[in-house]
């Protein structure tokens, strides 16, 4: 019996010339190898303890391995090569062969990585939603079971967990919530007005929601693993710019109330702050996005509670920005609001400038392709003229396909496959195509641009223009592909959980007597460098801001802070020193009833530590859920300051 | 002068203010601290190699950089052994230097395996008239000072026999 796919000769060519090229083993590690072979793959997925071990697209939210999982698993290489076949057939119809033949060819071999490969050609990315829509109107989008918009706190809250679970399976990355707690607060007061909440019980009310909220959204329900959400705590300078002159549905002004949402938004910093002592939790991944203006934080109470409520667990991630136009959604990508404004001209400027407000914060990413800078580096020998020309070259390419790919989810669209479009809730135009870049630090490394001293490992002066120069071809081909393109692109520090391991273990099957890096750095010096903590503050402060897609600073502590003071002074340093996103890492201990603690023992239950939570990239989960280069290789040199 | 310098990294060494680092490298004391954290620095004439003026010169950049969020800092001078013979030259022109730039804004703290009467009785006050604190004693690892119950987080100082002493209380041991 022989399984058919009706692709086209040619296609079924190139993978077969890419194989005799590059051999089975390049293949296997692109997850087109075995794990195409049903038999292998059901034998590798049951004797292999961990799933990662076995996906074609792992993270370390994919905890538990059963047969949800399995069969969840089981169809990625398949989905996979379709995606592949699908963007390469629109290349090919758009750009010729020969460029579609080299996007194959740069995935397999690992010139480029594209995310979420499984659902590229058929999901959008990620989105930061605002909830104002579904206040307004319900779950009506939902077709199966439709909602009329909730009335009360309870309803509301069941909404927001529905719409999660609609859209975390609508889209391959995160599900960001960025108003949740300003529409919230609109009904906290509503069943106030209406005496719903018994007499000195509101705070209790009020965490009973939290409590129902945050459970649920860690429940495997975006098929085998948890929806990646995102909560932000908007400090008062974002709510006033965001929601001036939008109003409630009972027609009260939002910005009058904004010491209500601020009051909400510390409340549930606080709850899960307690409530992790009973439970660790993944999700939602917290930020804070924060004004910062002439050297001070312009809402220094928000500062300063962010500061003292992280002294815990250093479980929020700093969002510092000089002006409103941006909110960190994901656990990095910043979402530009301005950058896109721009990008849709004069007339459909207008039009959004009319809605200034919650659904401002409608914004994100539809697909992301990452450049390997390191390999690079290999093929041009080193030589930087000739990097330039290769990373030129490449990022079209990757231009390219994140043009076909918008093209291929439009049509999605038009189909009716991609409701949340259709309805409103989505919008492509708000949407980034961006450009990953992943081992800025190996590359450099490779060309011999970095050195070590006595405050450790640093770019040398040509290293620190090196990146620059790699950043500014990329944000001149994405200022030019406006134009060339129809739509915006960014540029991302990709967190590359998978991709840093996967592309690294590419370059040393091609270059082995060259390439020896178990992973690629997803910050601007890797986490494993035995370097000063001020140089990763420098460098941070020296690239983020022409990184228009984001990159995050971790700081890993190797105990906490001593005193609030001590955190609030390193905190205004990072400020100052111009990062724009950054979060502190320290490793939180779990017993086996999932308490979660700092140390060895369990205060609550005595028991011993199990596990321990820290950020694999921008969320917390388990040590033992990362994969296995990170977890043996990458956590045990992490370096701790 | 050379200096060999194992790092010079930004840390928590004062009990109570953020401050830089400086490890020098050699250890003359013999035999060694059993359980040194440091042993990588007991080697005289290795790491990195610097130019006096030249240190001097990357310490002002590195407390430059970050003067600007800090009212006051700490300098630490640790090792290796910075009171070692071939080391405390450079302690002293090092402390003289920050003082002259910075005044009271820096906090020079030396951390030598020396108790005090072996600082006197060595005639090494002169190397250290800029210094304002001192953690002074070897390293007792038998005393070990843990801050949990996990002997997971290493309080300070490191041992309890260790002394953690003002400019003053040195002096005044000096006079008796």
């Amino acid at each position: 019996m022989q399984v058919q796919f009706s692709y086209q000769p040619e296609f079924d060519e190139l993978l077969n010339k890419l194989e005799h090229k590059y051999g089975t083993d390049m293949l296997e590690l692109e997850g087109l190898g075995s794990n195409l072979d049903l038999d292998k793959f059901n034998k590798k997925f049951f004797s292999n303890d961990l799933v990662g071990d076995v996906s074609v697209d792992y993270n370390a939210n994919v905890r538990s391995k059963h047969m949800g999982t399995y069969f969840t698993e089981v169809y990625k290489p398949f989905t996979k090569l379709n995606s592949l076949y699908v963007i390469w057939k629109e290349l090919k119809k758009y750009y010729g062969k020969a460029i579609a033949d080299e996007f194959i060819e740069s995935e397999i071999n690992g010139a480029i990585y594209l995310h979420d490969a499984h659902h590229a050609a058929f999901m959008p990315y990620c989105y930061a939603y605002s909830l104002e829509q579904i206040v307004r109107d319900g779950l009506p989008f939902i077709d199966t079971i439709q909602s009329v918009p909730a009335k009360h706190l309870g309803t509301f809250i069941q909404h927001v967990i529905q719409f999660v679970m609609f859209a975390s399976n609508q889209s391959s990355g995160a599900v960001g919530l960025p108003d949740f707690f300003v529409w919230m607060n609109y009904f906290v007061k509503k069943d106030r007005e209406d005496g719903l909440i018994p007499a000195g019980m509101e705070e209790w009310y009020i965490n009973q929601y939290f409590q129902i909220l945050t459970y649920s959204f860690n429940q495997p329900i975006r098929t085998n693993q948890s929806p990646y959400t995102n909560f932000s705590y908007l400090d008062r300078n974002y709510l006033k710019s965001i929601f001036d002159g939008a109003k409630y549905p009972d027609g009260s002004s939002i910005v009058d109330q904004i010491e209500d949402i601020i009051k909400l938004q510390k409340m549930y910093w606080e709850w899960i702050a307690a409530e992790r002592a009973k439970q660790m939790f993944t999700f939602p991944v917290l930020t804070a996005s924060l004004l910062y203006k002439d050297g001070k934080f312009v809402d220094e109470d928000s500062a300063k509670f962010i500061n003292k409520v992280n002294m815990r667990w250093q479980d929020t991630n700093w969002y510092i920005s000089d002006s409103i136009d941006a909110v960190a959604s994901c656990c990095r990508l910043t979402s530009s609001i301005k950058s896109l404004k721009l990008s849709l001209g004069s007339d459909k400027l207008v039009g959004m400038s009319n809605s200034i407000g919650g659904s401002d914060l409608n914004i994100g990413s539809f697909k992301v392709i990452t450049i390997n800078l390191p390999r690079i580096a290999l093929e041009s020998n080193r030589k930087e003229k000739e990097y330039i020309q290769i990373l030129s070259h490449r990022v079209e390419l990757v231009q390219k396909a994140l043009h076909v790919i918008r093209i291929i989810i439009q049509e999605r669209i038009e189909q009716g496959t991609l409701p949340l479009y259709n309805v409103g809730l989505m919008k492509l135009d708000r949407q980034y195509g961006t450009i990953g870049i992943t081992g800025v630090w190996e590359a450099a490394d490779l060309m011999g641009l970095t050195e070590q001293n006595a405050d450790g490992l640093n770019y040398t002066k040509c290293g620190e223009q090196f990146v620059q120069d790699i950043l500014s071809i990329i944000r001149g081909k994405i200022e030019s592909g406006l134009d060339d393109y129809g739509f915006t692109f960014n540029i991302e520090q990709v967190p590359a959980e998978k991709a840093a391991v996967a592309l690294a273990q590419k370059d040393r099957l091609l270059y082995s007597d060259q390439a020896g890096y178990k992973l690629y750095s997803n910050q601007w010096l890797p986490l494993v460098a035995d370097t000063d903590m001020l140089n990763r503050i420098k460098y941070s402060g020296q690239f983020d801001k022409q990184v228009s897609g984001g990159a995050i600073l971790h700081i890993n502590l190797g105990s906490p802070f001593r005193t609030e003071e001590e955190s609030w002074k390193l905190v205004n340093l990072i400020a100052q020193k111009g990062v724009m996103y950054f979060a502190f890492n320290q490793k939180i201990s779990t017993c086996k009833h999932g308490h979660a603690f700092i140390g060895e023992r369990c205060p609550v239950c005595g028991g011993n530590k199990v596990d321990e939570y820290i950020r694999i990239v921008g969320y917390l989960v388990p040590v033992s859920s990362f994969n296995k280069t990170r977890r043996e290789y990458e956590f045990v040199n992490r370096k701790f300051y | 002068m050379n200096i060999h310098l194992n790092r010079a990294f930004f840390s928590n060494d004062n009990p109570h203010l953020f401050g830089l680092s400086i490890y020098f490298q050699g250890c003359d004391r013999n035999p060694k601290c059993p359980y040194c954290h440091n042993p990588q620095t007991w080697a005289p004439y290795q790491g990195y190699e610097y130019e006096l003026d030249e240190l001097i010169e990357v310490i002002f950049n590195k407390l430059d950089y970050v003067f600007d969020s800090y009212d006051k800092l700490s300098l630490c001078y640790v090792g290796g052994e910075p009171l070692a013979p071939y080391n405390r030259d450079a302690v002293l022109a090092i402390s003289k230097a920050v003082k002259a730039r910075y005044g009271d804004k820096i906090v020079n703290v030396l951390f030598s395996w020396r108790m005090p009467d072996e600082i006197i009785e060595g005639g090494l006050m002169p190397y250290i008239e800029y210094i304002d604190e001192f953690v002074l004693g070897p390293y007792d690892y038998t005393l070990r000072n843990y801050t949990d119950e996990n002997n997971t987080e290493v309080g300070f100082p490191a041992s309890t026999n260790q002394l953690y002493i003002k400019k003053e209380e040195l002096i005044y041991a000096s006079t008796i």
